[in-house]
């Protein structure tokens, strides 16, 4: 029993200090029967009660949904000789994984072509979407927050109250409920999802048009145009029994919870009762505009050439809004209420008096502390702006050899004081040589072969750095001193440049026997330099860290594709596909004044190390419990150090680097087998190679807030596990720093497994209604199919535990649909 | 031509497509990202809204109070419960240690964070690189930002070369002292410069400071979150102090006073009362409640910090782990009786907030504003303090005694024990020492014991001794015996070292202080 032991945070109970601490419902009866307030048989009792109860089924039944996709399709299509229109429309249904929350998303869809001339075309493509998302659902993280006891439903189906929002004993002792604005002071997941409507609602238009004019034979120039734009509402309204409503009002009211006579006294409001009613939207305007040359020309008697030029214009403008809360509001008859005491803020003259009543301008809560409602709106607005301007060559000389360049610039509104260095130049070349064209060439059983060549070099800028530095404005001004303020956002980069990454490809193409083998293979090496990463620098600069075009990483590998199509029999035909690729990682160049163990274990970006894979998983290597009973791990120079403190020095000495997170080797194998009028295909996916670290005991700690201290399922291996080789529970009964073991509980080198998989993603089997039946129908297709998605996976660990779903998220289940498909 | 463009109006599109897109992307690519952020400093109004930003500059976690003779942390108290005191850079600088201070991994915040004291350097730059670029604003309003800019970097200056340079005497001159940096700039040279240089630096901050025109009250409020003419003269009467130039020192405070004398009287409840209690559970007794101070209430509004009348200019002492614990001896100087700073200030048993909840553990904590923060920039407090201390040093020992007295009736129960007297100077000078000890624990003393030790008083020197365990890089070596640890007069441990992680990010150009 783990109740007031190891360096807990032990709770008084009192209303002021200890009203937010959310325990479960076992550790409020063992606290409060501490504190005295009820007796030895009053707790047994409460306890042996929760015993034989579960929840599983009113959580599934109350909160969880199956989630289920239905979508409807109209196609209509016309074509004349000189002329195709289009149309569609869809609209899909989604229920999430949970109750109340689910979505519904229209589409409708028109396209038009047109050629007006012999060297002109036009074409049109409008589309228009709606997507009314709703998020009333509970979510995976507060489920998981109820203790396993914890039900939602009496017996006569009324809702129970829970423990998740406050340390309720402390609220039945101490606030007079009664006297409050709402007198329910319960909160319920169930009960809840039906009390609000929080939906977002998209509303989105994009328009295209295009013309193609075809001057000479060969020569094209193509010039279009789109215009987009996109708006979202999001809106939540809270309905007057609904948590929210009744503990902001509540929680909002003046009372002074030290006063004597507290228990008699009656709050006053600060918030009008009411509906509370939250709105935002944001908008975004785009364009495009881009315009193409082509020329493709035979030049002489054996030569060909192909060319493309263009340039490329967008722009995006996107804005928010955001509406201040507003409360009172009654959706019937859209009335809403003021604050009854403004909104709250700062008294010109500093104190209170000492009396604990509020001078005039500063209001306090049930807790007899300072509150302020934001009363005011929030605007962004933001412009991204891009141009480029490219080029591509490639000339043929008898059908065998290739030589192609490309160069292509590309500007953005970077903030610069020098508008050159908005544009950089990149380019690649290349050639490729159709090998079984040569007369010399002559081997039976291949029917293609081409080996190709490209280097180049391509770039990357971030646009949240500059030069020089950059600041950002505060939107209202400071509470306290009616100032507004600005901070920076950037210290400036004055030696910022493009990122470069310089690739170098070498491939085969191939078909081998007719048909019945082809592919492809591919090697490459990609070396970036001048890569951005957050780079230590002295703090006299301002700052301990900052990017900097600093870093070196080389990618290399190879990919293969190896593919087959054959009959096997006059009516079976098989076609198969094999997906390989291998890929080797390194960072060649970094500096870190220091890699500190935390940096190294945040399996981010600042786990970056140099010489060492960038997706490197580093972990702390557990060595036992010490004669003083204390857990160690390794630190610097062999020298074990208790769990109590972070470990100094430098952590690449003395961490474990058990593999990369990211599988250097990947496939995929999809097959088809077509059967008369029947379809059989699956689909099979591999990651191998990689390291993850699995789930393993929690260590749940008494501690103050939403401290609720559930196991997880690992608390036996926890319990049973031998002391030498895996953390178990405290050994001293005063543990002071328990708390801090999940600073390094999960970051445990024994933790690492192979992270390897093998996953059957889709198998489906599909029926086509044979061409003599559909005459009759008037259908031009139809088929009937059944798919089966996520069926199973196979994994190299021996803990079941998905590499890419950890245990305690969801993950998908296996999904089979039925379908239908027709065609007009 | 003709066969390529069989209509000419086609041709025009063509080509003004084609020099629209070339031509003027330009003004297309300079339109700038957003409204609000990511701006490049352009007006004069950005610049005053980057020294508004008081939330960036007030809190300066400081580590080398922990170094002196009013922290508690010992061997008796550390063992009392280990678990209240596992912040190893604490350790580390309440002994002096110049070995595993610099390769903790909790980093030096004063120096290097987000909010040390560099980062306000940079934002001074900022303002002082750009002011001659900038549009907008009048005569007046660029004058202020100038001196604002001047105090803020002077104060941050002269709060890293009191932490981790020597005292500035006549023989450590030639000892390192803080790299110069005037640009915002990344290319700056590094190097420490001389403890003269640095000097001279802060002197000259410090002039173009006292030309500020702002008066600390504007609208009948104290605008002390910038820099304003109290401000200045406040902290120039500190500089001074610390430099042991009585008469200069004098002058300013008395300027600063002149303008603005506000003291919180502690005896009226409407200035300084009880706010929210704290109730804990005591093993094997009644549960306790602690009394706190109506300043321990917000732990992040700022209302109670910004209203505290006594700023001349807004800054807080910080310390992340929320326990200054008073030493035996800093206690013993408190009148427990009638000084209501130890009714106020002083928490007994406030170690029960950290779980040390058994009645023979209990261990005191200073508190100010909640549990991280004491005023830590120039106060009218300081003002009487320092007016005192010079007179007293320069021989008018009668309006000494007055002058610590008018602050000692804002805090003592009225009654015969308000007023200090003294028989002779030396004993006047004692008393108003220990009244400075009392009234600003934590905040001033590691300056104080470095200008005591260099003055021509030997009076008033302090070696500072401590019981602890041996340290090693992973803690208290407790297996050991106890030991006495000395900060000698004139050690060379006055200068804190300078982490690790900054030398080596320096690759050279930054130097450790000598031990």
């Amino acid at each position: 029993m783990a109740f007031d032991k190891w360096g807990a945070q032990t709770n008084a109970g009192n209303i002021v200090s200890n009203s937010g601490w959310t325990w479960t419902p076992g550790q409020n009866a063992l606290n409060e029967h501490k504190l005295g307030f009820i007796t030895l048989g009053r707790r047994d009792a409460m306890l042996d009660s929760l015993k034989g109860l579960n929840n599983r089924e009113q959580i599934s039944d109350l909160l969880l949904s199956n989630p289920v996709s239905k979508q409807y399709n109209i196609n209509l299509f016309s074509a004349t000789e000189r002329m195709s229109n289009a149309f569609s429309f869809m609209f899909e249904e989604n229920q999430s994984n949970f109750k109340e929350t689910y979505n519904k998303r229209f589409l409708a869809n028109y396209r038009t072509l047109a050629n007006v001339t012999k060297w002109l075309d036009f074409s049109l493509n409008t589309t228009l979407q709606h997507n009314a998302n709703t998020n009333n659902g509970s979510s995976l993280a507060e489920i998981q927050s109820l203790a396993p006891y914890e039900m939602l439903q009496n017996a006569n189906g009324s809702y129970t109250g829970t423990t998740l929002k406050y340390y309720t004993p402390a609220i039945e002792r101490s606030v007079p409920r009664n006297l409050f604005p709402y007198t329910d002071w319960s909160y319920n997941p169930a009960r809840e999802i039906n009390t609000r409507s929080q939906v977002s609602r998209d509303y989105n238009a994009r328009m295209q048009a295009g013309i193609t004019i075809k001057p000479i034979k060969g020569v094209s120039f193509e010039s279009s145009i789109q215009y987009e734009y996109f708006l979202t509402q999001n809106r939540s309204l809270y309905d007057t029994n609904s948590f929210v409503v009744r503990n902001t009002i509540n929680q909002n009211a003046f009372w002074n919870p030290g006063l004597p006579a507290a228990m008699t006294t009656a709050p006053i409001l600060n918030l009008p009762k009411g509906q509370i009613l939250n709105q935002s939207r944001t908008q975004s305007v785009a364009w495009n505009f881009r315009n193409i040359m082509r020329i493709d020309r035979r030049i002489g008697p054996k030569g060909d050439l192909n060319f493309v030029a263009g340039t490329e214009q967008q722009s995006r403008v996107a804005q928010t809004f955001g509406q201040p809360t507003t409360y009172g509001y009654n959706d019937a008859t859209l009335q809403l209420g003021a604050f009854p005491n403004g909104p709250g803020g700062t008294p010109v003259n500093g104190n209170q008096n000492g009396t604990g009543v509020p001078t005039n301008l500063t209001i306090r809560n049930w807790q007899n502390q300072t509150a302020t409602f934001g009363y005011t709106n929030s605007f962004g607005y933001t412009t991204d702006r891009f141009f480029s301007a490219f080029g591509n060559a490639a000339y043929t000389h008898d059908d065998k050899y290739t030589l192609s360049a490309s160069v292509r610039s590309d500007g953005a509104n970077f903030i610069t004081n020098d508008p050159k260095y908005r544009y950089n130049p990149f380019w690649s070349a290349g050639g490729s040589w159709q090998i079984w064209k040569e007369n010399f060439f002559k081997v039976k059983f291949v029917d293609r072969l081409t080996l190709r060549v490209t280097y180049g070099y391509n770039g990357n800028q971030d646009r949240s750095t500059s030069f020089m530095p950059l600041l950002s404005l505060s939107s209202t001004p400071n509470v306290l001193t009616n100032q507004y303020t600005a901070s920076f956002s950037s210290l400036g980069n004055p030696t910022l440049r493009w990122e470069k990454t310089g690739t170098t490809n070498i491939g085969f193409d191939y078909s081998l026997f007719k048909g019945k083998l082809f592919g492809n293979i591919n090697l490459y090496q990609r070396n970036g330099k001048d890569l951005l990463a957050s780079i230590a620098i002295p703090a006299v600069n301002g700052s301990t860290s900052q990017f900097l075009n600093n870093a070196k990483m080389v990618n290399k590998g190879i990919e293969m594709e190896l593919g087959t199509m054959m009959d096997i029999t006059k009516d079976l035909r098989w076609r198969g596909n094999l997906n390989f690729s291998y890929n080797k990682n390194r960072i060649t160049d970094l500096f870190i004044a220091q890699y500190n163990s935390s940096s190294l274990t945040a399996r981010n970006t600042s786990s970056y190390a140099v010489d060492y894979n960038a997706n490197s998983l580093w972990m702390y290597k557990y060595m036992g419990f010490n004669t003083a009973g204390q857990p160690t791990v390794l630190g610097p120079g062999s020298v074990n150090f208790d769990m109590q403190t972070f470990i100094p020095g430098d952590a690449r000495t003395y961490l474990d680097r058990t593999g990369t997170m990211v599988a250097p080797v990947t496939l995929g194998f999809m097959n088809s087998f077509e059967y008369k009028d029947f379809n059989l295909s699956f689909i099979v996916t591999g990651n191998f190679g990689h390291v993850f670290q699995r789930r393993g005991f929690n260590y749940p700690v008494q501690w103050s807030f939403a401290s609720r201290m559930l196991a997880n399922k690992f608390v036996d291996e926890a319990l049973n596990a031998k002391s030498s080789e895996m953390l178990t529970l405290p050994v001293n009964p005063t543990e002071p720093r328990f708390y801090f073991w999940d600073r390094f509980h999960s970051y445990f080198s024994y933790l690492s497994q192979s992270a390897s998989w093998i996953r059957m993603q889709e198998v489906n089997l599909t029926y086509n209604l044979p061409k003599s039946v559909l005459k009759k129908t008037g259908f031009t297709n139809f088929r009937i199919y059944l798919q089966g998605n996520d069926l199973f996976v196979i994994l190299a660990n021996k803990y079941g535990e998905d590499p890419l779903y950890a245990l305690g998220t969801l993950n998908p289940r296996p999904k089979t649909t039925v379908g239908l498909k027709f065609d007009f | 031509m003709k066969r390529l463009f069989r209509n000419k109006s086609l041709l025009l599109i063509v080509l003004v497509a084609t020099v629209y897109g070339l031509g003027s992307c330009e003004k297309f690519l300079s339109e700038r990202i957003s409204k609000n952020s990511s701006l490049p400093l352009t007006t004069t109004d950005q610049l005053t809204a980057l020294m508004e930003n008081y939330s960036v500059f007030y809190s300066d976690e400081n580590q080398s109070w922990m170094g002196t003779d009013d922290y508690g942390l010992n061997a008796k108290t550390y063992d009392n419960k280990r678990g209240n005191f596992t912040f190893m850079p604490n350790i580390f600088r309440a002994f002096w240690d110049v070995d595993f201070a610099p390769v903790t991994t909790s980093g030096d915040v004063l120096w290097a964070s987000s909010g040390g004291e560099w980062r306000d350097i940079f934002y001074a730059n900022a303002v002082l690189n750009n002011l001659d670029k900038v549009t907008g604003g009048s005569v007046e309003d660029k004058a202020r930002l100038k001196a604002d800019a001047h105090m803020l970097r002077c104060y941050a200056y002269w709060q890293l070369a009191n932490t981790y340079c020597l005292p500035y005497t006549e023989a450590n001159k030639g000892e390192m002292g803080l790299p110069s940096k005037k640009l915002t700039s990344f290319e700056e040279d590094l190097t420490r410069q001389s403890l003269e240089k640095t000097y001279n630096d802060i002197e000259a901050d410090l002039k173009e400071a006292l030309k500020i025109a702002k008066p600390l009250v504007s609208g009948g409020r104290p605008e002390h979150w910038r820099s304003n003419t109290a401000a200045v003269n406040g902290f120039a009467a500190r500089y001074y102090l610390n430099r042991n130039n009585y008469a200069e020192a004098l002058k300013y405070a008395n300027l600063a006073l002149n303008e603005y004398n506000v003291l919180v009287d502690y005896n009226k409840p409407a200035e300084m009362y009880y706010g929210t209690s704290a109730t804990y559970t005591v093993t094997g007794a009644p549960s306790f409640t602690l009394q706190l101070p109506y300043t321990h209430n917000n732990q992040t509004n700022l209302i109670d910090m910004i209203g505290w009348k006594e700023f001349l200019y807004f800054r807080m002492q910080n310390f992340g782990s929320w326990f200054y614990l008073p030493s035996t001896e800093l206690i013993n100087l408190y009148d427990k009786a009638n000084d209501r700073r130890y009714e106020f200030h002083i928490v007994e048993n406030y170690s029960y907030y950290f779980g040390s909840n058994t009645p023979t553990n209990g261990l005191p904590g200073y508190i100010f504003f909640f549990k991280d923060k004491i005023p830590s920039g120039p106060t009218t407090a300081e003002m009487y303090l320092i007016k005192a201390e010079c007179l007293a040093r320069t021989g008018d020992m009668a309006g000494a005694l007055s002058t610590v007295n008018t602050l000692r009736a804002k805090r003592i129960k009225p009654g015969a024990s308000v007023n200090l007297t003294a028989a002779n100077q030396a004993e006047a000078l004692t008393k108003i020492l220990q009244e400075r000890r009392r009234e600003m624990p934590f905040v001033q003393r590691w300056y104080d014991l470095r200008r005591f030790n260099n003055n021509s008083d030997p009076a008033d020197d302090v070696v500072v001794t401590k019981q602890f365990y041996p340290i090693t890089f992973a803690g208290p070596d407790v297996s050991q015996p106890i030991k006495t640890y000395t900060l000698e007069k004139n050690s060379r441990r006055y200068a804190l070292p300078i982490h690790n992680n900054e030398l080596i990010a320096g690759r050279g150009t930054l130097l450790q202080n000598k031990y």
